[in-house]
């Protein structure tokens, strides 16, 4: 977003009443964005019968037993599966929608815009609508319960947005560039991976932080693919939990604050970008 | 010569760009969505999963039939207008709200405000089924408190509640999305047409009606798709906090295809109600394009 140095007639600079009610009601959203992660924060540190007794306040000392049980139950595990399936598909499809992207903004070729929106069309499909047959097909080539397995799901469920959102960005790297470097000597090839990809890091990088706050958080594909506990990823591991301890609630809310505590530190790191991929993708439609 | 050697190298270079693309879109995508609509027209069980009977449109018909149906339906009608009535147009409010104070405040506040939609759907699920759950949930004892007792008990049992904590923490979730994104549609706004609307007298508020709004037609738009698409696909936080009940009264498409298909364990069913969804997904967004090309046009 640019900054203009002309400062927009209509903002609100002085305090007036009108403005108090404005940031009152600012400040009101922001507390209901941060009640239940708070909730949760408190909850977490109390006894069992602490949380019935006085569920909302602080606890009376930080009982950590809520998050020794947690991590003995194996959570750590299951975070460091999700890091590496997300790590993993991520990296794969950065370089698979990128090229793609590359294709479709800067060669002509028969068919092109067919093929985008073939491309993009897998937008529009809603994943458990295929879960079935996925799970039959990983079934049938052994890759129930891999990695892999996810890893599969996920690149191929990403790639529509990705290159939907990456052709946008690179159609603004001008054709001249490549067309320069081409007259030198350099492959398509060379023109994607030397000029093309460093100069669309920014937009590379919004993109897949939005793609892989996606696949870290995903929920259908890693509960029906996988089985095994131990190389379960967060979110089914999480439902696992929550229907093992029920109305054990600090156990329940230790393992949410555990679960949201690196996205949520990622987070406050880089906030522009986060929200730079999202809408990246929507002002491009 | 040259030039045509150019052009084939040119395409062909660009069909090997495209290649890891389709392959993946064809093995993970296509090929599953075409599985899935012909396995709906088989008796398929998840125990037997080698055999499969066909059957024509029983399931369909089946499924027609089958009360649940109905009440997902009605669920999602009502998860729908939430979203657009409730999310947008608060969303449209609090980015109205953003737009005009100074950017270094709105700034600070639109990090707030996103922190929800980047949270995994469980962990929020798992946590707001905490803030209502009976005796110790912080929205039941607040009704207990005021007095409404017919709240003031545990929100996801009940059957009629459940669907509003669903609708709730929806809300809480995902109406940074139109928010966000009408801002950054309204911050595209030049300053030069407000001057001219102040330079002839305007207020902040008829600005606000007459410059920004024909001005976000499109994004409104795009909003209300994503809101109609987003319905469709609601799984997760339904999934952690009631898994479609009690009894099947939050159902939704995406719990529903789950409980047929891997708690009933009637996979070719389950298949049935994946083909509605790609039918109603893929309408939903047609009828959408056309309402809102019209009306940008006009």
């Amino acid at each position: 977003m640019k900054e203009t140095l002309l400062i927009k007639v209509h903002k609100i600079k002085k305090i007036t009443a009108g403005s108090i009610i404005v940031y009152t009601l600012l400040i009101t959203a922001a507390l209901f964005v941060f009640a239940p992660i708070f909730v949760a924060l408190l909850g977490s540190f109390k006894h069992h019968w602490e949380i019935f007794a006085t569920p909302y306040s602080i606890p009376k000392e930080i009982f950590l037993d809520n998050y020794i049980a947690v991590l003995k139950a194996g959570v750590v595990k299951n975070m460091l599966n999700s890091l590496f399936v997300t790590a993993v598909s991520t990296i794969i499809i950065l370089f698979i929608s990128s090229s793609a992207a590359y294709a479709f903004s800067h060669l002509n070729f028969p068919g092109k815009n067919i093929l985008f929106l073939v491309a993009i069309s897998g937008m529009m499909i809603p994943v458990y609508g295929v879960v079935i047959p996925m799970y039959v097909l990983m079934d049938k080539f052994h890759l129930l319960d891999t990695h892999l397995a996810i890893i599969l799901a996920y690149v191929s469920f990403s790639l529509p947005f990705s290159i939907l959102v990456l052709r946008g960005y690179l159609s603004s790297i001008p054709r001249e560039l490549g067309e320069a470097a081409k007259i030198d000597g350099c492959s398509y090839w060379g023109v994607y991976w030397h000029i093309i990809l460093p100069l669309s890091r920014s937009g590379i990088a919004a993109v897949l932080i939005f793609v892989a706050t996606g696949i870290w958080s995903e929920l259908p594909f890693a509960l029906v693919l996988i089985r095994d506990k131990s190389l379960m990823t967060l979110p089914p591991a999480m439902l696992f939990f929550a229907n093992n301890w029920a109305i054990q609630w600090p156990l329940v809310l230790a393992v949410v604050c555990l679960a949201i505590a690196p996205i949520m530190i990622l987070y406050f790191l880089l906030a522009e970008h986060f929200i730079k991929g999202l809408t990246a993708g929507a002002l491009k439609m | 010569m040259f030039s045509i050697t150019n052009t084939k190298r040119e395409n062909l270079s660009a069909y090997i760009f495209l290649i890891p693309t389709f392959m993946f879109l064809v093995a993970f995508v296509f090929y599953p969505v075409v599985s899935t609509v012909k396995n709906s027209f088989y008796d398929w069980r998840l125990l037997s999963i080698n055999e499969q009977t066909f059957v024509g449109i029983k399931n369909y018909l089946e499924l027609f039939k089958d009360p649940v149906f109905t009440i997902i339906l009605r669920n999602l009608s009502a998860i729908f207008a939430a979203k657009v009535i409730l999310q947008v147009l608060v969303g449209l409010g609090f980015a109205a709200v953003l737009d005009n104070i100074l950017s270094k405040s709105a700034r600070i506040f639109r990090v707030i405000f996103f922190l929800p939609v980047v949270l995994p759907p469980i962990a929020v699920g798992m946590v707001w089924s905490f803030i209502f759950s009976p005796d110790i949930g912080f929205i039941p004892l607040f009704f207990k408190i005021i007095g409404v007792n017919k709240l003031a008990i545990g929100w996801l049992g009940d059957f009629d509640l459940a669907l509003y904590g669903v609708i709730i923490v929806d809300f809480w979730k995902m109406v940074p999305i139109p928010m966000i994104l009408l801002l950054a549609a309204m911050q595209g706004i030049p300053g030069q047409l407000y001057e001219a609307g102040r330079l002839d007298g305007a207020n902040r508020w008829q600005l606000f009606i007459h410059i920004t709004m024909p001005l976000l037609q499109k994004m409104v738009g795009i909003c209300v798709i994503l809101a109609s698409v987003d319905t469709i696909k609601l799984f997760d936080i339904v999934e952690s906090m009631t898994r479609g009940g009690p009894g099947h009264s939050t159902q939704t498409f995406a719990t529903y295809m789950y409980f047929t298909a891997f708690r009933e364990y009637r996979l070719g069913s389950g298949c049935t109600i994946g083909v509605i969804v790609f039918v109603l997904c893929f309408l939903i967004t047609l009828i959408e394009l056309r309402i809102f090309q019209k009306e940008t046009i006009e």
